[in-house]
Formats: C-alpha cells, structure tokens, sequence
C-alpha cells in the first residue's frame, strides 16, 4: 500500500485541529489525550522538512527554512512533552493556555514557509527569520522549546565551540580595525 | 544628582550575547579577548545597577542586533560548519540577546524628533568627511613646518653654518615626527575617507536616537547619555595603554548632540566612579 506523502495543506489542517483541539480543553478545564494524534501528525511532517532542507545544499538561502522547521520542531516536540506530563506534574491547565498562545505565532510562519516553498525565487529569507525569533521568543517565555542545554546536545559540542570561536576572532578582528 | 543612561549600540549587544553563548558550553576554556571583556565589563556593572535603569536600548539597536547576529552566524561561519551547528549558534546567542534586552528594555523614541535629528546626524557625517580629505599628509607637514618655522625662523638664519645645517636636519626630523603625530591625532576622522568605514544608516539611526533621549530625559532631571559602542564612526581610537588618540568625531558628536559615545570599558570605569 503507498501511504499518501502529507502535504502542506494537511499540516496546516492538523495545526487547525490541535488548535480546535486545545480550544475545546480550554473550556473543560481539563488536559487530555486529544491533542497527541494531532501533535504525532505535526512532527512527523515538520522532521519531514527539517531533514529535507538539511539535505539540500547549505547556502545562505537555504538556512532559513531548515532553521525554521527545526525550531518548529522544538517547539511542537515540547508541546507534545508538556501537554502528555500535564497531569502529573500539576501542568495542568496552564499548559493549554500557553501552547494556544504559541500556536497562533506558528500560522504566520508556516505561511511564510509555504511561499518560500512554492517559490524558489522568493526572498522571504529575512521575514522568515524575524517570525521565527518572534516565535521563539513567545514558546521560551512559556517554556515551549527546547532549552539550551538540550539545543546543545542536538549537535558535537566541538563543533559548536568552533563555529562560535571563529565567529568571535572574525568580530574581534572587525572591532580592531 | 546628575543621572547616568547608557545606551547599548549593536556591536556591544551582539558581542556580549556571542561571548555569553560561547562560555555557556564546557568546550575548553570560553575564548579571552579585549574585545569581548570590554562589553562584558559593562554588561555587569549594568546589571548590578538595574534597578537604577542606567542600561537601555531601543528598538532600532534591538533589530539591528538581531538581523546582524544572524547575518553574522550564517556568512561567517561558512560552508564547513553545518547547517545545524549553525542553526544552533543562532538559537543560543539570541537567549542571550533576548536575556540583554528583557534586563534593558527598548526606550520609546517619538519617530518624527529623531527623524529630524537623522537630518542633522547626516549633515554632520557629511561635513566630517569632507574635513576628513582635508587633512592628508602634504598637509599635515605644511602645517607642521609653518608651526616649526614660527619657532626656528628659516629666513632669519645665515645660511652654511655647521651648526644651522644641524637645526636644519633636526627640523627636517622634527617636521617628520610632528606630521605623524598629527596623522595619528587626525585618525578618527581621516579612518572616515573610507567609505565603507562611514556609519549607515541604522548607525545614524542610532545617534539620533540618542540625541533625542539625552533631550526627553533631560526636560526632567540632568541626565549624561551614553552610547556605548565599538564602532570607531563613533568612539574615539585609542593608544595602547586605553587612553585617547584621536576623537574628533567624537568631540563633534558631544557638541552637536550632547551624546558621550564612548567604549563599553570605558564607560563602565566611569560610571563605578558614582555608584560603585
């Protein structure tokens, strides 16, 4: 059986369910299940394009969109975490109020990804970025992203402390002259 | 009492947010440069002050910091390091930018007064530069050897004489060394012939900006405003010991705007002189 790849407009219809969802869990007052098959749905897609953008030929125009499926990942993995710990840890309902208030910064992204997607020309590189800051911004504030310590294990230390020593001496150098 | 603000430009706000991101991991030992001390420094007398708001920043500084951050993240570190890596540098610097910005908060600023300043920031600029081109090594010595012959008077000595032919020769040296002293003197502003050394936009921007808080908080109490920056269009050279070498630009923002631009160390020294 070929399953059906998703497409965007099946993401943006689970991200308009979770948000139906967490609605409705809202007004009971109450954290359930509802949301996971939704959020599995998510994930799924949005690891999807993370890969595919890591995949593709590392240029300037191509980080944005890997960097903002990866961080949308983050986001819903946590969510997903969150939401499934709620009742144990007293989440409960806070949880709902907070991952709403980030799902509704998470459509402008994805419409900014959709273009960018649909056009290979599109020079949206500098809006994506600027939504995906803002996103992140709100989901730290509510603690619905990954933390630095996990961001960190994401990738070799190593490499990381590199990267940032041989963006400091080039800023150093930069600021000498 | 005469209050203190200081005003973060980019390069102090992205330094320090890099820096803080670099010794976040257990990597070896985080990085030592001046460069990076110098905003740190005034990062912590800041923040050992917050309550009394001396820090600040504005939306202008703020977007800029982050546009450049990532701009700086995904141009510098090339092809070799990865996507990820990168992606992950991005997330890690703009917490700590983000933390930055949540302990100084952006300062509204009325567009249409710090348009007006824009003009005059502009105005500024321009003239500097044009001052800039006047000062070049011809005359540079003219002026030292007019300066000179005030001293020694050429006309007025017998030509010849053993003795005068060695004034001649310590005058020759001493027009030399005066001239480059005078080139050194002149640094700041002669650094401003370069185009691409010259302050853009969003640094104009900036100065404005900061012209026009000194004049909103000084309608209320006595106020020095800051802008703590290494960006050299604003801040003085300084010699090797930290002392100042050439500040032209910088005395003519002071009498223009009232804004003291200054290097974040430097800053942070004189404000532990009133609050410790």
């Amino acid at each position: 059986m070929v399953r059906d790849v998703p497409s965007f407009a099946d993401l943006i219809g689970n991200v308009a369910k979770l948000e139906e969802t967490l609605g409705s869990m809202q007004v009971s007052g109450k954290v359930s299940k509802k949301a996971d098959a939704s959020l599995d749905n998510i994930i799924s897609f949005v690891t999807g394009r993370e890969r595919m953008w890591l995949d593709a030929e590392p240029t300037e125009k191509s980080f944005a969109p890997y960097h903002a499926w990866r961080n949308l990942r983050l986001i819903f993995s946590k969510m997903r975490i969150r939401l499934t710990e709620a009742p144990t840890v007293g989440d409960n309902p806070i949880v709902v109020d907070q991952a709403r208030e980030v799902v509704s910064k998470v459509l402008s992204v994805l419409s900014t990804l959709a273009a960018i997607e649909s056009d290979s020309s599109n020079q949206n590189s500098k809006q994506l970025l600027e939504g995906v800051r803002h996103l992140r911004s709100v989901s730290r504030r509510v603690n619905m992203t990954a933390s630095g310590p996990e961001e960190i294990k994401e990738v070799g230390e190593e490499e990381l402390a590199k990267g940032l020593d041989a963006m400091l001496m080039t800023m150093a150098a930069i600021g000498q002259t | 009492m005469v209050r203190h603000k200081v005003l973060l430009e980019t390069t102090v706000l992205i330094a320090a947010s890099v820096y803080a991101a670099r010794q976040d991991l257990q990597y070896y030992k985080p990085l030592k440069h001046q460069f990076f001390d110098r905003s740190t420094k005034l990062i912590v007398v800041l923040q050992k002050h917050v309550g009394q708001k001396i820090g600040i920043t504005t939306e202008t500084t703020t977007k800029d910091a982050y546009e450049h951050l990532e701009k700086a993240i995904v141009d510098e570190l090339g092809k070799q390091i990865s996507q990820k890596v990168k992606s992950v540098a991005v997330d890690l610097c703009e917490n700590r930018l983000d933390d930055l910005i949540y302990v100084f908060p952006e300062e509204r600023v009325d567009l249409t007064k710090v348009s007006e300043k824009f003009g005059a920031v502009a105005v500024m600029y321009r003239e500097l530069v044009q001052r800039s081109f006047l000062v070049d090594n011809t005359t540079a010595t003219a002026a030292i050897a007019e300066k000179l012959e005030r001293l020694i008077p050429v006309r007025q000595r017998p030509r010849g004489h053993k003795i005068l032919r060695k004034i001649d020769r310590f005058r020759d040296l001493k027009i030399e060394i005066g001239t480059g002293q005078l080139l050194r003197a002149k640094s700041q502003l002669i650094r401003l012939r370069d185009p691409e050394k010259r302050p853009d936009g969003v640094d104009m921007t900036t100065l404005a900006e900061a012209g026009y808080l000194h004049e909103e908080f000084n309608i209320k109490e006595a106020t020095v405003v800051f802008l703590a920056s290494t960006d050299k269009a604003f801040s003085p050279n300084l010699d090797q010991n930290g002392d100042v070498a050439s500040n032209d630009v910088t005395a003519e923002i002071v009498k223009q705007f009232s804004v003291r631009c200054d290097w974040p160390e430097r800053i942070a020294d004189e404000l532990k002189t009133h609050y410790g």
